[in-house]
């Protein structure tokens, strides 16, 4: 299993286009914030917002959407190899079929992680150097676990949606539509405020906007309680829900609130894939 | 000493039978060609010989081993019809990722197959930038690593051009020796039977014809006469006297019979009548015609 794991995250890590269309989403977020919605931000509200502060907001959501957009890619491996037969001559060897299954999602769960700290990592030396924003070191241990939660939920969901996968073709179309949903979902090509309120709706039935709120919470935490003490309670609750950066479900939800719904969506998203990948899994890998 | 016994295999899909009730015994140490058409059930055969596709019905009894198990899998070595190697691995690379998926494997062994193979001049190149030869020869390394005692190959030779289906099957006949095997192999081209130990003939699912080559040329010995007449409608009314109806081409008079002994009667009788002749013992194809009423392709 370890073999094939190395397989996987070399196939992954050694491709360049592999790579750069996983994170296409992501980028297309960044760039987009960079040449408009920074400055519409800006002029939006009624006080000055700093850049240190919208920056670290975007990274918050282009997180999220890394998260979605490399696990389905990593995941995709495993559509890939289905179709092409390699499952199938995986499949003869001594290593026993679950094991290889738990290797993609093990993979994909890795390559998820690795790749948000590394466009969070990236991101944050841009602002350093265009923006001259400190990096928050501190937060690190911080946000290694919430990438490692948000792994979780995204590899599972991924999971879920591939299951309904049966071509390679699909999967390249799935991926942009992946990618692109998951920039509106998280609040990333604008904030969740300006949706309407039926939009707001759908995009909260998803675990994006929650995602996205503690990766904002952790980042944003001091730079807001530095900035925003100014306004008045009204006022910072209404712009924190505007960006997205508090979320109501009946009330404000907390941080560990939010934790638990994450965890929620990935009990209920490996439930969902199991049962539907039960029957559809080992049947059929002879015909390549 | 049988190895693998395979009892009214049968697989079903929707609507198909892609393959019908087959019986098979497949000795230690042989070389089998299992011969079929596009559509047959070759694959389908294999494919629940190698545990990956599972029988409607019918048994596969190796020793004590069940199909689809690891331990059926460490006795096993699977060529499929399609390269399933990683195109964008190295041919090293893939070779010791696949060894160390098995239990038992050494780097011995992995040596000995790439030499074995003739792997060496390209083992740093890209699998995906190998010639269909070159990736077949890989292919067949990599059902090697862990030292089956079967080797099963689906069609391994479809594609290829005659220089390097020679090479492959003389590959093949070399490893049959050194290393012990039992190869099972499926073709749709005849004149690779002329290599096996035992043939089986499949179509449409069912096998049609199941021995060594030499006894099927026995069973289904035919010759093939061709004569070049003096004068044609004479002779034709001779042999039409002996109840032969030949068919005529190009000048000549073509007719089966059944045995050596009636070609040379015929050739002593109507010596003044014929000024050429040409006599052609039954090849797999004429058997497969013989068995299916159709010509292979
Ligand atoms: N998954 C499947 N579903 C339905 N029919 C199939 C499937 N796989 C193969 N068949 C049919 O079964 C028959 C045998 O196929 P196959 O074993 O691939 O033949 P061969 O390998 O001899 O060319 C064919 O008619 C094929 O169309
Ligand atoms: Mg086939």
């Amino acid at each position: 299993m370890i073999a094939f794991s190395k397989r996987n995250l070399t196939l992954f890590f050694n491709s360049k286009s592999n790579l750069f269309f996983s994170v296409m989403g992501a980028l297309i977020a960044f760039v987009l914030y960079l040449v408009f919605l920074k400055n519409n931000l800006i002029t939006s509200f009624p006080f000055k917002l700093s850049h240190d502060l919208l920056d670290a907001w975007v990274i918050s959501g282009i997180l999220v959407v890394t998260a979605v957009t490399t696990s389905l890619h990593a995941l995709s491996q495993m559509i890939t190899d289905r179709e092409q037969g390699r499952l199938a001559d995986f499949t003869v060897t001594s290593v026993p079929f679950w094991q290889l299954q738990a290797s993609y999602l093990l993979c994909s769960f890795l390559i998820s992680v690795s790749m948000q700290l590394f466009m969070g990592l990236i991101m944050y030396s841009y602002f350093a150097v265009t923006d001259d924003i400190t990096i928050p070191w501190e937060l690190t241990p911080k946000i290694i676990l919430l990438s490692c939660l948000s792994s979780f939920v995204w590899t599972t969901f991924n999971l879920l949606i591939l299951s309904f996968v049966k071509q390679v073709k699909t999967l390249s179309q799935l991926g942009s539509i992946i990618g692109t949903a998951s920039g509106f979902f998280a609040g990333v090509y604008m904030p969740i405020g300006v949706l309407p309120k039926t939009a707001q709706f759908i995009t909260k039935l998803t675990p994006a906007p929650y995602n996205a709120a503690l990766y904002r919470q952790f980042l944003l935490k001091d730079l807001l309680k530095e900035q925003l003490s100014g306004l008045s309670h009204v006022q910072r609750q209404l712009f924190e829900k505007q960006m997205g950066i508090h979320l109501s479900l009946n009330g404000f939800l907390s941080s560990s609130q939010m934790i638990l719904l994450l965890g929620a969506f990935f009990l209920g998203f490996t439930l969902v894939a199991a049962v539907a990948m039960k029957h559809s899994r080992r049947a059929n890998l002879g015909h390549v | 000493m049988v190895e693998i016994t395979i009892e009214a295999l049968t697989k079903e899909y929707t609507n198909k039978l892609a393959v019908d009730h087959i019986d098979m015994r497949i000795k230690k140490g042989d070389f089998v060609a299992f011969l079929g058409p596009n559509g047959a059930g070759k694959s389908t055969t294999v494919g629940m010989l190698t545990g990956l596709i599972t029988p409607s019905s019918g048994s596969i009894r190796f020793g004590k081993l069940k199909p689809g198990t690891v331990a059926y899998h460490n006795k096993l070595g699977v060529v499929f019809q399609n390269s399933v190697l990683d195109n964008q691995l190295t041919v090293q690379q893939n070779l010791k990722v696949r060894a160390q998926m098995y239990e038992r494997t050494s780097q011995d062994v992995l040596q000995q197959v790439i030499t074995e193979l003739g792997l060496n001049n390209f083992l740093k190149q890209k699998y995906g930038t190998l010639s269909g030869g070159q990736r077949r020869r890989v292919d067949i390394a990599r059902a090697l690593l862990h030292q089956p005692e079967i080797l099963i190959l689906d069609e391994p030779s479809t594609g290829l051009d005659i220089q390097t289906r020679n090479v492959i099957w003389d590959t093949l006949k070399k490893l049959q020796k050194t290393m012990q095997l039992t190869i099972f192999l499926t073709t749709h081209y005849l004149e690779e039977t002329e290599n096996a130990d035992y043939v089986y003939v499949i179509d449409k699912g069912r096998i049609i014809a199941a021995d060594s080559l030499d006894r099927l040329k026995q069973t289904y010995a035919q010759y093939h006469l061709t004569l070049t007449p003096k004068d044609l409608q004479k002779l034709r009314v001779q042999l039409n006297k002996l109840g032969i109806a030949p068919s005529e081409n190009k000048g000549k008079l073509q007719l089966i019979v059944s045995d050596s002994a009636q070609c040379l009667t015929i050739l002593q009788r109507y010596r003044n009548l014929i000024t050429d002749f040409e006599c052609r013992q039954s090849d797999m194809n004429d058997i497969f015609v013989h068995l299916t009423g159709k010509e292979m392709r």
